[in-house]
């Protein structure tokens, strides 16, 4: 086996890793809503112990990217805001799942 | 008088958990597999309640009380110790809440002893829900501790919502 084409495969996958995901406080967001149907701000801000601010600004990077949905609904006459992933953020996230799974099976012991 | 204590009941947890809930660790909403396994359960029990109660029925219609009912009424503290501990079993299992199974073990062991001292079943009623309602309450203080009401608020584009 050639060593030097291994490593290149390994650092094919870890290319391939979706960045926008990687990062942790999004990689947080993301792994939470992946478990539920949908969650407000507070939930997530909870679960995650991120500031308002800091999950705001990633949130609209998900958003930008066509992964996370808000959703302004009323709940008791109040609106409100709530947050799912839409069916791209999902493919994304376990594509991104798949990835990662991949590059730590294929490193050496 | 099932079904009063039930709507009561279903009223006030969703009343707490506005009051309670919601306001301190936010609103989520679980995949239906979650609550798709709550209603099976809350089915399952529901038949089974009714099958027991018919054949109880007819066959104290038919031949007087039989056999196994007048044994279940002359153990009535395990009959019912068993009855309430898998009550609690069933909604731990349920609605995955750890401490349920807690509270079915104390039911039985407390209707196990009430087999053997004699106590009106009124005071093993009276203390088990005592036990529970305090336990209970322990929990919610410490959950209002730890989860004051969340004061500030903004939405995703970063606005103060309406």
């Amino acid at each position: 086996m050639n060593p030097s084409k291994t490593n290149d495969d390994e650092l094919n996958a870890i290319q391939n890793i979706n960045k926008l995901i990687h990062e942790p406080a999004r990689l947080l967001i993301m792994a939470h809503l992946f478990v539920v149907e949908s969650a407000d701000f507070l939930f997530l801000q909870r679960q995650t112990g991120l500031t308002w601010g800091n999950i705001s600004s990633h949130l609209r990077k998900l958003e930008n990217a066509g992964y996370v949905a808000v959703e302004k609904e009323f709940i008791d006459k109040k609106p409100h805001t709530t947050l799912h992933l839409t069916d791209k953020g999902r493919a994304a996230f376990q594509e991104y799942r798949k990835n990662m799974k991949q590059v730590f099976e294929d490193l050496p012991e | 008088m099932d079904g009063i204590i039930g709507v009561a009941a279903v009223s006030f947890y969703s009343g707490a958990k506005k009051i309670f809930t919601v306001p301190r660790i936010g609103y989520v909403k679980f995949p239906k597999q979650r609550t798709q396994r709550i209603i099976t359960v809350t089915i399952a029990l529901g038949i089974l309640s009714f099958v027991a109660g018919i054949v109880a029925f007819v066959q104290t219609t038919g031949q007087g009380t039989p056999a196994w009912l007048l044994f279940l009424i002359e153990n009535y503290m395990l009959t019912i110790g068993t009855i309430v501990s898998a009550l609690f079993l069933l909604a731990g299992y349920a609605f995955r809440t750890k401490r349920m199974y807690a509270y079915a073990l104390l039911t039985l062991v407390m209707f196990v002893a009430g087999y053997f001292i004699y106590f009106p079943l009124q005071y093993y009623l009276i203390l088990l829900g005592s036990m529970i309602m305090a336990f209970g309450l322990a929990i919610m203080i410490r959950f209002i501790r730890k989860y004051p009401k969340a004061t500030e608020t903004v939405d995703a584009q970063g606005n103060e919502p309406q």
